[in-house]
């Protein structure tokens, strides 16, 4: 290890002594605790948002309040960045790695260990797990929703498994969408471009009563094939429908949301099968199709401010075709209850259990294959969570823990420590210690997976002939484990200016690492020998990096928001596969040291805004793809109160660049080119 | 208090240690010596100091200032809050800010008899669940009733303010208003999201 603890510790007095020599000049010059607001118009008052995030709790809490780095981007965050997808939208926010693999394949992580199977990061719509158990990941083709009706998305950086889980090491996801109340009326979009071909979308509200109130949506698109690097054509174009609802039912104290989807996916993909196994055949090229649909059952019942009740479930289902790579159903149920209640004066008290089931359906490919093909099962927790308010205004103390039961490693234990200290109304610090776990997925346990041959591997070989891989799953696997270190300030230079530093040590131990067996002979169709792999738990690692988020406005109509984040990673494992392992061995060369993101929000008039944004990631070591800075801008035009159109660049710096390379199914690298897309939306 | 902090700062340089259950179970232990403490140290005011409230505060000014006034009410307007106060000082400062002349006083009561002396009265979130007494009891009274619980308006309170889009919004029951014998401004009732008649 090179960064010693004594470091550490120095770094972390040396921070705290430096953000009390800021709090204390801060507190000579300011007023007690004036309230700026006393001055605002009611007009203005009305356009003030109260901005709460629930991910960290599962409660809302004030922003400035929490202590976890949390970042949200909102709806006029999203409608202001032209992004078409959940996936774009994650590159606003600090700490994110969002690398575009082909049209429809995202690879996505926090803090590390990016890979189109990242597996250390918990993703939640509505509060509906969309972490696919089977592979432990997200696919991001299958989570979508009309963007317009998304609220926000709360980006929590650093492990939260305390509240939400097994999974939730790196980091959590939770996007949240409008409630019915706030969508009524009828919003009709359109439009199409050059990589976005054509999208459309439609949704109305209304109320049945005073107390209920509905949505119903749909939404479609077609977006281009890519190109390969080798200047093909991948055929990896996606086409998408989409149609759901949303009924509120509010009733006293008690409020009750049904919501549901459906989906159809068509994509595509050309695999590179030149590196496989030698007994591989068939085209390189697969078309296939998924669809899936979810619908989820909510109570709450708010008894006072501090004192509540929510009870929720719902079922989720997906079918996935693509031949000739992967072809699999998978579908869970999930019940969850939690209470809040105060108890005595300073203790703010929240307790929750929760049941899930997976049951998934591998067909074999001649790609990979699982054993056994189906299987259910089953993950039990229960989680209790104490706000403690030490010193009323000033300091907070926040302990957790959950305990999840699941089949492959029983129990697990996952505890947190956060402290919150907020000196004065315009400052706070906040630190925390937290344990995370990462459960072996189904496939780690069960999985048959042809693999590559690369030249890292041409040591081994005792005889002049390729060598190739392959990867047998492990049932004796053990989670992977994080303990991780947080330290963070928030301040208020005004209302109109926030900025918002987060730093981190992660350590990892009991790492998943891949261990070689006996070489044999294979003799068809030609002789080549095959190393078999497996799965065991003896690498470790750690990361270190600090976030910096900053948000001004200077004037009604201008807005500044930039970001920058610095991740230091160091991964020890077996050195045979470090180079071609990118989950665990390659880790610390697959994600980015330096993220820079600039946006800027100027409404030249009431009817046109104009918006840029500006980013820079610095080289992926491990694939050997350079840095790039690129360029996206939309521009609006509001003719009429209910009338936009807008035009987006995106990528606009260069026709062409990289981003990642998928892994494990070895999709053929592509480029991911500049587009320019028009579009116009209706409201009434 | 200073035990935990350096009880955490020691488990992140003995961070190999750390990984045992022990030291969770030293943060618990020194968090069970803190307990006594905490329950001593403070009374009441869990300080919900947050951007919510300060808002709403200022909200509240404004209420005060377009409503129309009968002419024996004179000069400061008692503004009294019923129920647990989640403001912190917020709504004492308006106390200082005198809006569209009217000088505005706190007064936090926790019995109704003591509601003679106010023309505006705050209904806490934790009072909700007695509105239908309170207002049984404001009946024919020049008091404007406030809150901020989902649906208080059409029970009967004059103006009620809710969330929607992370924005704080306000309904006004005109017929209520009225009975209290008091008029609500053009302004207010256009900026309302709804208005009962």
């Amino acid at each position: 290890m090179t960064l010693n603890s004594k470091s550490i510790r120095a770094l972390t007095l040396n921070i705290i002594l430096v953000l009390l020599v800021i709090s204390r000049t801060h507190d000579a010059v300011s007023q007690s605790t004036k309230n700026d607001y006393l001055d605002l118009s009611i007009e203005e008052l009305m356009n003030i948002k109260v901005t709460d995030v629930t991910s960290v709790s599962r409660r809302s809490q004030k922003l400035f309040e929490v202590p976890s780095a949390v970042f949200v981007i909102s709806q006029d965050d999203i409608r202001r960045s032209g992004v078409t997808s959940i996936p774009e939208a994650l590159r606003m926010a600090p700490g994110v790695e969002v690398e575009r693999i082909g049209t429809d394949k995202w690879a996505i992580s926090i803090r590390g260990f990016n890979g189109r199977f990242a597996n250390k990061l918990q993703v939640l719509m509505d509060g509906r797990s969309v972490y696919n158990p089977l592979f432990a990941g997200v696919q991001w083709d299958l989570q979508d929703t009309l963007i317009e009706d998304i609220e926000r998305i709360e980006v929590i950086r650093g492990p939260a498994a305390s509240v939400w889980g097994a999974n939730a090491v790196n980091g959590v996801i939770n996007i949240i969408t409008k409630k019915a109340a706030d969508t009524q009326g009828t919003l009709l979009t359109a439009g199409g471009g050059s990589f976005e071909h054509g999208f459309v979308g439609a949704r109305h509200g209304g109320k049945i009563n005073e107390n209920t109130h509905y949505r119903v949506y749909s939404k479609g698109f077609t977006r281009d094939n890519l190109k390969s690097t080798n200047g093909e054509n991948v055929l990896d174009s996606w086409h998408s429908a989409r149609g759901g609802f949303r009924l509120d039912h509010g009733r006293g104290i008690d409020q009750v949301t049904l919501q549901g989807d459906i989906f159809y996916n068509a994509m595509g993909d050309t695999l590179d099968k030149s590196l496989l196994s030698a007994h591989l055949h068939g085209l390189n090229q697969a078309r296939g199709h998924s669809e899936g649909g979810n619908i989820r059952l909510r109570w709450d019942r708010t008894i006072s401010d501090k004192s509540s009740i929510m009870l929720q479930t719902y079922y989720d289902r997906t079918d996935y075709r693509l031949l000739t790579a992967t072809m699999f159903k998978a579908e869970s149920f999930d019940i969850d209850f939690q209470h809040r209640f105060p108890l005595f004066n300073s203790h703010d008290l929240t307790w929750g259990t929760n049941y899930r089931m997976y049951h998934n359906n591998f067909y074999d490919t001649e790609l990979i294959s699982l054993n056994p093909r189906k299987q259910t099962n089953h993950l039990a927790s229960v989680f209790a969570r104490d706000e403690i308010t030490l010193i009323p205004d000033h300091l907070r103390l926040t302990l957790g823990v959950r305990l999840d039961h699941n089949d492959f490693t029983g129990l697990e234990v996952q505890p947190d420590a956060r402290l919150a200290w907020t000196p004065h109304p315009d400052h706070s610090i906040w630190l925390s210690v937290a344990r995370a776990v990462r459960t072996p997925s189904r496939a780690e346990n069960d999985v048959l997976l042809n693999t590559r041959t690369l030249d890292p591997l041409i040591s081994l070989s005792p005889l002049p002939l390729p060598i190739l891989p392959y990867i047998a799953g492990s049932t004796n696997l053990n989670s992977e484990k994080l303990l991780a270190y947080e330290l963070g300030y928030r301040h208020q230079f005004s209302q109109q200016a926030t900025v918002d530093i987060a730093t981190f040590y992660n350590d990892y131990s009991q790492l998943r690492d891949l261990s070689a067996g006996d070489i044999w002979l294979h003799s068809k169709p030609s002789p080549h020998l095959m190393l078999p792999t497996t799965f065991n738990n003896q690498a470790s690692g750690y990361a270190y990096g600090i976030e910096l988020s900053a948000d001004w406005k200077p004037f009604e109509r201008l807005r500044f928001q930039g970001n920058y984040s610095f991740l230091e990673m160091q991964i020890h494992s077996n050195s045979i596969f470090k180079l071609i392992d990118p989950t665990t061995g390659g880790a610390d060369k697959t994600s980015p040291r330096h993220q820079i993101a600039f946006r800027s929000n100027y409404d030249l008039s009431d009817k046109l805004q104009i918006n840029l944004w500006l980013r820079y990631r610095s080289e992926i070591p491990l694939y050997g793809i350079p840095d790039y800075t690129t360029l996206d801008t939309k521009l609006i035009y509001k003719p009429k109160r209910n009338l936009e159109l807008f035009l987006v660049g995106q990528n606009l710096f260069s026709q062409n660049h990289k981003e990642f390379v998928s892994d494990f199914i070895f999709s053929v690298p592509t480029y991911i080119p500049r587009g320019i897309y028009a579009g116009i939306q209706l409201q009434f | 208090m200073d035990d935990l902090v350096m009880h955490l700062f020691r488990g992140q340089t003995a961070k190999h240690t750390l990984t045992t259950i022990k030291n969770w179970i030293g943060v618990i232990v020194v968090t069970s010596v803190l307990f006594p403490a905490t329950l001593l140290g403070q009374s009441s005011d869990l300080g919900n100091r947050s951007i919510e409230y300060q808002i709403k505060a200022a909200f509240i000014a404004n209420f005060i200032a377009f409503t129309q006034w009968p002419e024996n009410i004179t000069n400061p307007i008692t503004l009294c809050l019923y129920g647990e106060d989640y403001f912190g000082d917020h709504l004492d400062q308006l106390q200082n800010k005198p809006k569209a002349n009217y000088q505005i006083q706190i007064q936090r009561i926790n019995n109704l008899n003591q509601v003679d002396s106010c023309q505006s009265l705050f209904i806490s979130k934790s009072s909700i669940d007695q509105l239908e007494y309170i207002l049984d009891y404001l009946e024919n009274r020049t008091v404007l009733t406030i809150a901020d619980s989902p649906n208080a308006a059409k029970q009967g309170v004059a103006i009620n303010m809710d969330i929607n889009n992370e924005k704080i919004t306000f309904e006004i029951n005109l017929r209520a208003a009225r009975n209290a014998n008091l008029n609500i401004s053009s302004k207010l009732l256009q900026l309302a999201i709804s208005v009962y008649q």
